[in-house]
């Protein structure tokens, strides 16, 4: 963006005005009108103060009151009575029938579980549970059944025991239609499944279905490969183990894991010889 | 009506003028911009030790000579400062364009997703740099000796990449080859030990031999962080079967949160058997230092060794440069000795040799999100990166490259990192800074003539399930302090369109991944709540 310049001479006594204006005109010109979108860049960058001052100048509508309500949320220190204020917004926007209503509702529920000092997982799942009953197709809906279901893992008093919760979890992955989504399912049951120390039995077949739907981020697809690997050993797939180790050492060659997955892949071998000789 | 030009009034004039002036200044020239037009660029990091430095000025050296356009600012910083000075800098908006920063400061896991930016993009493409070297065509992220593997271990969001790396660091016992010598003489059937029975054996003929010569010379220098990184190592080698053990999740890795869980949840404490063996170990290793060690620096242990009062020091290969140049005695570099299934004391629990240099890459750089040369920083950070630089790096620092397809210096050879030895990580130490505290301050009943297994194990075990509990705690609230901008970030991009759409996918993943974990931390922290 350029400075804007003026182009008459600004004599003094002739227009003593231009001289304080000159600087005011170059700042106007290098700063365009600020737009929603340059208020979620800054929502999506962490700088909330940014977004306040930007929203704060912009016409109102329901799309602005929610990106103001986020920056408020987000602004530092933050506080339950900044949470409070934000949760007003997003309840009101919440009643409406289109996208931001859905966000908005998303977001209530996102307070109860993790913002507030005081976490209300209880509140949190009434929210995910009435915003998938809503309008379950849209991708609000969707992923708040991912989080609905993870706070049935883990959070919430009932369902109460290890098989229970995981139960409850995979009814949910039913309601789910969006792969990735359904892919980032699995792998909580799965994790869970192995948190509250159930059998690797029981556990396999979600970790094994999030590798195929595909595309884990990051370390947690190679943590997840080796996963697969070294709980297939442990239940007696020595077929499986065996192809997932060896993927390992394909896709993660220089992983300091490598050498202990050649280790169990000699001890799998070994296993393997014996039943064979059974 | 005419104006007079009084003196006011043209001091007037020439303070406006002034000020249009600036201001037009200001406005049209970004920061960073030298006089000659070429952009200025700084680099931040807390590496002031002998090394880094000229390591560092050597690449930025090449690299002027490669973008005259570009000019490379190096900001040293000491580290007993550099939390307060990054997180000053960074909130007023006058960080350094790339700034060194790890996972491990305390207090500063926010700081990543803050104020760095992800440059997972770029990783997955070819380095210019690397042109015409084996590493052409080759995945930025690829060019590293550990494909950056740390890096995504922590990365503040599962599936971004944050930094680059620039050494592969690996602890090792530099010796006193001279002192060496003098110590077993003539034999010719010695060998530097490789078991820790060979060592016991080696530590006994240190001490025979100052008693014999009325010289004070100790097998391994003393001091508080050298004892800690040498017994940490040991005790993870020498408690691999009880990690395989606690490896619930079939990781063949723990995490040191899985040590925490696992120790509140009574999967594991210093009552076993092969826990208290292991601590025998420690008291056999604290016994070749010298007294009252607990009380010293890093430096003293090095000036110990310095004046031939110390046949070994342990400590990282970050200070190889400096031992070597500055000692007045050859200077060897050798790998720890391990226990074996027929050592005395804890062979009956071995389960396998432990990996003593796991090729992992330290020194991460991150850029800075603030920057107003975001793309001169990404072109230096491409060939700070390079073969080339990586080579020039190691050349002038001392410091083993994180970049493959560099030729390691032979006197450095041994200190590179080999893959020979299972590695399922340690936290019988420490999983967290309560605990740290708690064995640390403790160790003195564990070591010297006084000292025993029992009294420390009695002692310990008292007050360590609270400290286990309290890191676990903290390690909970930093997952909360993560996970909460993330929501805004998340919706932030979904509302951006198209251009941030990939990054918020990766986000929900990451943000859903992060909250099992803080859920698993917090289930834990449930079930134990009534622990004293």
């Amino acid at each position: 963006m350029a400075g804007v310049f003026l182009p008459a001479p600004w004599i003094p006594g002739k227009c003593p005005g231009l001289i304080f204006l000159l600087p005011l005109l170059a700042v106007s010109g290098r700063v365009d009108a600020a737009t929603t979108a340059d208020a979620w860049r800054a929502l999506a960058d962490s700088r909330p103060q940014e977004a306040l001052r930007i929203t704060a100048g912009l016409p109102d509508s329901r799309e602005v009151r929610l990106a103001r309500a986020l920056a408020l949320s987000h602004l530092q220190p933050v506080t339950d009575d900044a949470l409070a204020e934000a949760e007003a917004v997003f309840t009101e926007l919440a009643a409406g029938q289109d996208e931001t209503a859905l966000e908005a509702h998303y977001l209530r529920a996102r307070l109860h579980q993790i913002h507030y000092s005081r976490p209300d997982p209880v509140r949190a799942a009434e929210l995910y549970a009435e915003l998938a009953a809503r309008q379950p197709a849209s991708r609000w809906a969707q992923l708040a059944l991912v989080k609905l279901a993870l706070l049935q893992l883990y959070a919430l008093e009932n369902p109460a025991g290890p098989e229970a919760r995981l139960v409850r979890a995979e009814e949910l992955l039913g309601r789910l239609t969006e792969p990735a989504l359904q892919r980032d399912l699995h792998l909580q049951i799965g994790l869970a499944g192995l948190h509250h120390g159930l059998k690797p039995e029981r556990v396999l077949p979600h970790l094994v279905a999030a590798d195929r739907i595909g595309d884990v981020p990051g370390i947690a697809q190679e943590d997840l490969v080796m996963q697969i690997a070294e709980l297939s050993l442990r239940a007696g797939r020595l077929a499986q183990a065996r192809e997932y180790f060896e993927r390992y050492l394909r896709d993660y060659a220089v992983n300091p894991r490598c050498f202990t997955v050649r280790h169990r892949l000699v001890e799998l071998e070994q296993l393997a010889a014996r039943e064979g000789a059974r | 009506m005419k104006l007079k030009f009084t003196r006011g009034r043209i001091a007037l004039v020439f303070l406006l003028l002034a000020y249009a002036g600036s201001a037009w200044w200001l406005l049209t020239r970004g920061g960073g911009m030298l006089d000659d037009g070429r952009t200025r660029i700084s680099i931040a990091h807390w590496q002031i030790e002998y090394g880094p430095p000229d390591g560092l000025a050597a690449v930025i050296k090449r690299y002027h000579e490669l973008r005259p356009d570009i000019e490379v600012e190096q900001v040293l910083v000491p580290g007993r400062i550099y939390r307060q000075w990054l997180r000053t800098n960074l909130v007023g908006g006058t960080g350094a364009d790339i700034i060194e920063y790890g996972s491990f400061l305390p207090g500063m896991r926010d700081v990543p997703a803050r104020y760095f930016e992800p440059i997972t993009g770029l990783m997955n493409e070819p380095n210019p740099y690397n042109r015409g070297t084996p590493l052409e065509g080759v995945p930025w992220r690829n060019t590293f000796h550990d494909g950056l593997f740390n890096e995504q271990l922590y990365t503040p969001e599962i599936g971004q990449l944050y930094s680059v790396t620039l050494c592969q660091v690996t602890m090792r016992l530099f010796c006193n080859e001279r002192l060496l010598r003098e110590i077993v003489g003539d034999d010719p059937s010695f060998r530097m030990p490789t078991t820790l029975e060979e060592f016991r054996r080696l530590a006994a003929k240190t001490q025979e031999f100052s008693q014999r010569t009325g010289r004070t010379v100790y097998t391994l220098a003393g001091a508080k962080l050298n004892a800690e990184w040498l017994l940490e190592f040991m005790l993870s080698a020498t408690l691999m079967n009880v990690s395989m053990e606690l490896d619930r999740d079939a990781q063949l890795a723990l995490y040191l949160r899985d040590f925490q869980m696992a120790y509140l949840r009574g999967r594991w404490n210093y009552h076993r058997p092969d826990v208290q063996a292991a601590l025998g170990v420690i008291r056999e290793l604290t016994a070749m230092m010298r007294p009252g060690f607990i009380q010293l620096e890093r430096d003293d242990a090095v000036r110990e060794f310095m004046n031939g009062h110390a046949l070994f020091v342990a400590t990282g290969t970050w200070d190889a440069s400096s031992l070597i140049r500055l000692a007045d005695f050859p200077v060897g570099i050798h790998r720890f000795p391990q226990p074996d299934a027929a050592d005395p004391l804890v062979g009956s629990f071995h389960a396998g040799r432990a990996a003593d240099g796991s090729k992992l890459t330290g020194m991460a750089f991150y850029l800075n999100k603030q920057s107003p040369h975001k793309a001169a920083a990404i072109d230096f950070l491409r060939y700070l990166t390079s073969v080339e630089a990586g080579q020039l790096f190691m050349e002038h620092s001392g410091w083993i490259s994180s970049i493959r397809e560099t030729k390691v210096p032979p006197p450095l050879a041994p200190a590179k990192g080999v893959l020979d030895g299972l590695s399922y990580g340690g936290g019988y130490m420490k999983t967290g800074a309560e605990s740290a505290r708690v064995f640390t301050q403790n160790l003195y009943r564990l070591v010297g003539p006084q000292g025993g297994v029992e009294q420390f194990v009695e002692t310990i075990e008292r007050e360590m399930p609270g400290a286990q509990r309290a890191d676990l705690q903290l390690e909970v609230r930093n997952l909360v302090e993560a996970l909460r901008p993330q929501d805004t970030g998340l919706v932030a991009r979904r509302m951006l369109g198209a251009t941030d759409q990939e990054r918020a996918e990766l986000l929900v993943t990451s943000q859903t991944l992060a909250e099992s974990q803080l859920y698993e931390g917090l289930v834990v922290l449930g079930e134990t709540a009534s622990q004293p």
